[in-house]
């Protein structure tokens, strides 16, 4: 089977260029890091160093008072707000 | 801090830089120019390459304080006068990009391949993009800008 050297007849085997290249290609593309808003903040997910244990504690009292961090979130402050975090299953026993 | 004079895009630039800065971090967070991305830890994507005195370097492996006195190129100063640069066109014009992340520093790179080897093979063009990492499209739909040279 040979490919066709017939012109193409209505949409199939049009020539189609993109649309949103413009951007792309000049360095003007809105990437989430690319973006700055005024008063924005950054968030930081702070994740547990151990692969398999079990939270005792966690104690917020140091990174609360650094200069300029505005707040610091852990689990409980977020049911405090209704927030659920989805239930693991039960740790598996070793 | 350091006191950097440095030329970016055509503009004179005068800034306190402090050692440790990269220059893709001097770029994008002191100039505001997000042209230039990073996409790595490590410096293997190319996504953040630039133009330093006519060469292209990963600029996530160049410190701001290194290019004093030196001119840099960036994505955002490669078109003139609204006039694409003739390799920005050529990766429109043939599909060379999908979601468009690693496409300034393919670019960027793709010119200084050029530069060296104005009329170079489909392996010479491979060889030269290969500090340039895409997730998207299959390398040989990257090549195609490298190789109309040779097309026409």
């Amino acid at each position: 089977m040979t490919a066709s050297a017939a012109p193409p007849t209505r949409e199939l085997g049009r020539t189609r260029k993109r649309k949103e290249d413009a951007r792309l290609i000049t360095g003007r593309t809105r990437w989430t890091d690319n973006i700055t808003l005024p008063g924005m903040l950054h968030l930081v997910v702070v994740r547990s160093p151990l692969a398999h244990a079990r939270i005792t504690r966690i104690n917020t009292d140091v990174a609360r008072h650094l200069p300029r961090v505005h707040g610091v979130f852990t689990a409980t402050d977020l049911g405090a707000q209704g927030i659920r975090c989805p239930a693991h299953g039960r740790s598996p026993r070793t | 801090m350091t006191r950097l004079t440095v030329m970016v895009d055509g503009v004179r630039y005068v800034d306190d830089v402090e050692p440790r800065t990269l220059l893709a971090h001097y770029l994008r967070e002191k100039l505001g120019k997000t042209g230039t991305v990073v996409g790595c830890d490590t410096s293997n994507c190319g996504a953040c390459t630039v133009h330093l005195d006519g060469r292209s370097v990963k600029s996530c492996s160049v410190f701001a304080v290194q290019v004093g006195g030196s001119e840099i190129t960036t994505i955002e100063g490669l078109a003139r006068d609204g006039q694409l640069h003739p390799m920005q066109q050529a990766f429109h014009d043939n599909h060379a990009l999908q979601c468009g992340f690693c496409t300034p520093g393919m670019i960027m790179q793709a010119i200084d391949l050029l530069g060296d080897d104005p009329d170079p093979d489909e392996q010479s063009v491979r060889a030269g993009l290969e500090g340039n990492l895409c997730r998207c499209t299959a390398t040989r739909t990257l090549c195609v800008p490298c190789l109309m040279p040779r097309r026409r």
